[in-house]
């Protein structure tokens, strides 16, 4: 009853109902400051799983629970809590054959905020059925990699530029630097940030640029034409 | 495991329970894993799972439910039954107590070996017979407290105040205060005013008075269900399996779980009967302090449906009727959905998506994560099977504790690699003259690395960096378990960087920081 009168009562859908939340360094470069709900999201490039869990932690955060499905034990539990998502929303489907695929896709999605996958064994077919019962519940589906059977409307590619700390044979790896790109059907034009992923302090964080910005400025209007 | 054999049960690293033998070579519960192992390097452990305990303990109910109809579990190991009709049967309580502990202890079997032994108690109320029960497994004997308040509180003053968190599931912030305050017996919690305590400790406080006086000790707000909220399935067609009767179990306890929460209530105690078409019957109570949620009511109907069907010589027929009744309900609380129906609806929402995923793919098919403590970034958590745990309870499951109070030695810091290869593949790692890169027992690597060969894949990855070795020495105690590993960093040209392990002269590749 609780929820019909919600329902009701609701005047308009709020800025947060239609954007899942994701990590203030991140949320600059999403056109609307996150993922919005009913949406397909690409993640590539070298830091693909790490984008996974950056896009992740804000959704768990706010309260939304993450489904994986089809990834084994490859998700990275130790690397997710250092990334911020709530463990205690997670819930996983390791193994699924290919024959039920969409039905468990769709039935976690029908779930939970935020599904993780990867493209493979999905057929276009399957994908669009899928993508419409994300239109419906309002969900966001990650697609790790090559996306498969699934037209991305946003696609995250993070490519690495560096990573410091190792030195010959010394040290151990403290943070990485990578150029983040948002781009997609659903994203009117391509938007870079260049990205701490994550920082040395275990978060992500935007690269402060150096006082001489004229090096830097450049690169972005010619990306931004392309 | 063996009926004499040394083990203990494991929960967060934690021991939670201890065989007898166990106990002998000085393992305790409330230890933690590595000092227990210390103390007995030949303890087996076993992880905590609670559907194996109630499988286990099963036997014991069905024993007892010949001589008392319904029994109430409040969790594997413990039953209550009001005395009142049995013990006149029986000729006494104490004639009552016998019996019990013989039936229990012939369902039991080997088993007992294992145990410190069964106790039995008669008294006044569920907490004082819990407290008369664990004292009676020290006395060797069942442990009756006469009827009457004085009696009762008579028989309690010299218990610890700390039954009351152990029993009566009350918070242990309150024992831990009063013990600090020097309340440590529930005789002394006992003399103080009540309305005091009140003042103190609100509801609780006057709880805990009541426990310790004797008196009435259903939690003050429980009261009975109104009549009309029991659910039931009849089944036209006699269901022999226990799949399709769990799943229609599932369907009861989401409405049954609506029902009451749409009066604002949460069920405590769950009355669930079945019965066969030649009228055979299974009648149990379960009793859970702080209200069972949907799944926790299908976990309950599995555990007993699962011992009953699976039960020596089987069913003569298939099950017609199965009914979910709340027996006590309480006002819940906290489990209110926000008005705008975010937090606690994503929860019960998730909750119910794994129970259909199980239903469509099996029990074990969906899996949370779980802390488990550890050196490797793949050791730290696990994936446990969702329907073996509680998934009410999650947030207790996976906090790490032992992050900053007890940091692993030797564990790699973060940032971790996002990407685990469980198991690990098998690689290759190359000097700068093609030889495998090796490391001698000193620690000095025999040269630096510079080619990776992905085993499959035929491009090979040239190292640009590496950093390593950090050696681990695992298990050294337990020839059988030992594991020494000397783990590398290694960064491509390309940008991507590997986390790379040497074990007896192979490498593998155990992660990637994608």
């Amino acid at each position: 009853m609780a929820q019909g009168l919600a329902d009701r009562v609701r005047p308009l859908s709020l800025a947060r109902e239609r954007v899942l939340p994701v990590h203030s360094a991140l949320a600059e470069v999403f056109p609307e400051g996150g993922l919005r709900r009913g949406t397909v999201v690409g993640c590539q490039g070298q830091a693909a799983w790490s984008t996974a869990l950056a896009l992740a932690a804000g959704p768990a955060q706010a309260g939304s629970w993450v489904g994986l499905v089809g990834l084994g034990s490859r998700w990275g539990l130790s690397a997710a809590a250092e990334w911020g998502v709530a463990l205690d929303r997670v819930l996983s489907v390791p193994t699924v054959e290919t024959a039920q695929l969409p039905t468990v896709l769709a039935a976690v999605a029908d779930g939970v905020d935020l599904v993780v996958t990867t493209g493979a064994g999905v057929r276009a077919g399957d994908a669009r059925r899928i993508a419409t019962r994300l239109g419906q519940r309002g969900g966001v589906l990650l697609v790790l990699g090559d996306p498969g059977g699934f037209v991305p409307d946003v696609v995250c590619s993070a490519v690495t530029t560096s990573w410091t700390g190792l030195h010959g044979g010394c040290g151990r790896l403290t943070a990485r630097r990578v150029r983040f790109e948002v781009s997609g059907r659903r994203v009117d034009r391509p938007r870079h940030a260049d990205l701490w992923f994550p920082g040395p302090a275990g978060t992500p964080s935007r690269v402060q640029t150096e006082v001489d910005s004229n090096t830097r400025r450049p690169s972005v209007r010619l990306a931004s034409a392309g | 495991m063996a009926p004499d054999a040394v083990g203990a049960v494991v929960r967060d690293q934690q021991i939670v329970a201890v065989s007898r033998a166990a106990r002998a070579a000085g393992v305790r519960a409330g230890m933690r894993r590595r000092d227990a192992q210390a103390r007995c390097a030949s303890l087996i452990l076993v992880e905590h799972d609670p559907a194996r305990d109630a499988r286990r303990f099963e036997p014991v109910v069905r024993a007892l439910s010949e001589l008392v109809p319904v029994v109430e579990v409040a969790e594997a190991g413990t039953v209550l039954f009001g005395a009142r009709g049995p013990s006149r049967w029986c000729g006494g309580d104490s004639a009552l107590a016998e019996r019990v502990h013989r039936l229990a202890a012939g369902a039991l079997g080997e088993l007992l070996a294992l145990v410190d032994g069964i106790g039995v108690g008669v008294a006044d109320g569920r907490f004082a017979a819990s407290v008369a029960a664990h004292r009676s497994v020290h006395a060797g004997q069942p442990v009756l407290i006469e009827a009457g308040k004085d009696t009762t509180a008579h028989a309690l003053a010299s218990v610890g105040v700390r039954a009351l968190v152990q029993i009566a599931g009350l918070p242990a912030e309150l024992t831990g205060l009063l013990e600090r305050l020097g309340v440590t017996r529930l005789g002394e919690l006992a003399a103080l005013p009540r309305l005091d305590l009140g003042e103190r400790f609100g509801p609780n406080g006057i709880f805990a008075h009541r426990l310790a006086s004797g008196e009435d000790d259903r939690h003050p707000e429980v009261r009975a269900p109104s009549p009309d909220l029991a659910v039931g399935n009849e089944f036209e067609e006699p269901v022999l399996q226990l799949g399709p009767l769990v799943f229609a179990a599932r369907h009861l306890a989401d409405q049954l779980y609506e029902r009451v929460a749409a009066r604002g209530e949460v069920c405590t105690r769950l009355l669930v009967e079945a019965e066969t078409e030649h009228g055979e019957r299974s009648d149990r109570q379960w009793y859970l302090n702080g209200g069972l949620s949907a799944a926790a009511m299908v976990e309950r109907v599995r555990w007993q449906l699962e011992g009953w069907v699976n039960q020596p010589g089987g069913l003569s027929a298939g099950v017609v009727l199965l009914r979910l009744t709340p027996d006590e309900v309480l006002p819940a609380q906290g489990r209110q959905l926000g008005f705008w129906g975010e937090a606690s609806d994503a929860d019960e929402q998730a909750a119910r998506t794994i129970t259909r995923l199980v239903g469509l793919l099996g029990p074990d098919a969906v899996c949370v994560p779980e802390w488990r403590g550890g050196r490797h970034p793949g050791d730290r958590y696990r994936w446990v099977s969702a329907t073996s745990t509680d998934i009410a309870d999650r947030a207790a499951r996976v906090r790490a504790v032992a992050v900053s109070e007890h940091p692993w030695p030797g564990g790699i810091a973060a940032p971790s690699p996002a990407w685990i290869l469980d198991p690990p593949l098998a690689v290759q790692v190359l000097d700068a003259d093609g030889a495998a890169v090796r490391v001698d027992g000193r620690g000095a690597v025999s040269g630096a690395p510079s080619t990776l060969l992905l085993t499959g894949a035929s491009s090979a990855v040239t190292v640009a960096d590496w950093a390593g070795p950090w050696p681990t020495d695992e298990h050294w105690w337990d020839p059988a378990r030992r594991r020494r590993r000397a783990r590398f960093q290694l960064l491509s040209d390309r940008g991507e960087a590997f986390l790379v392990s040497l074990e007896q002269g192979s490498w593998w590749l155990e992660g990637r920081y994608s």
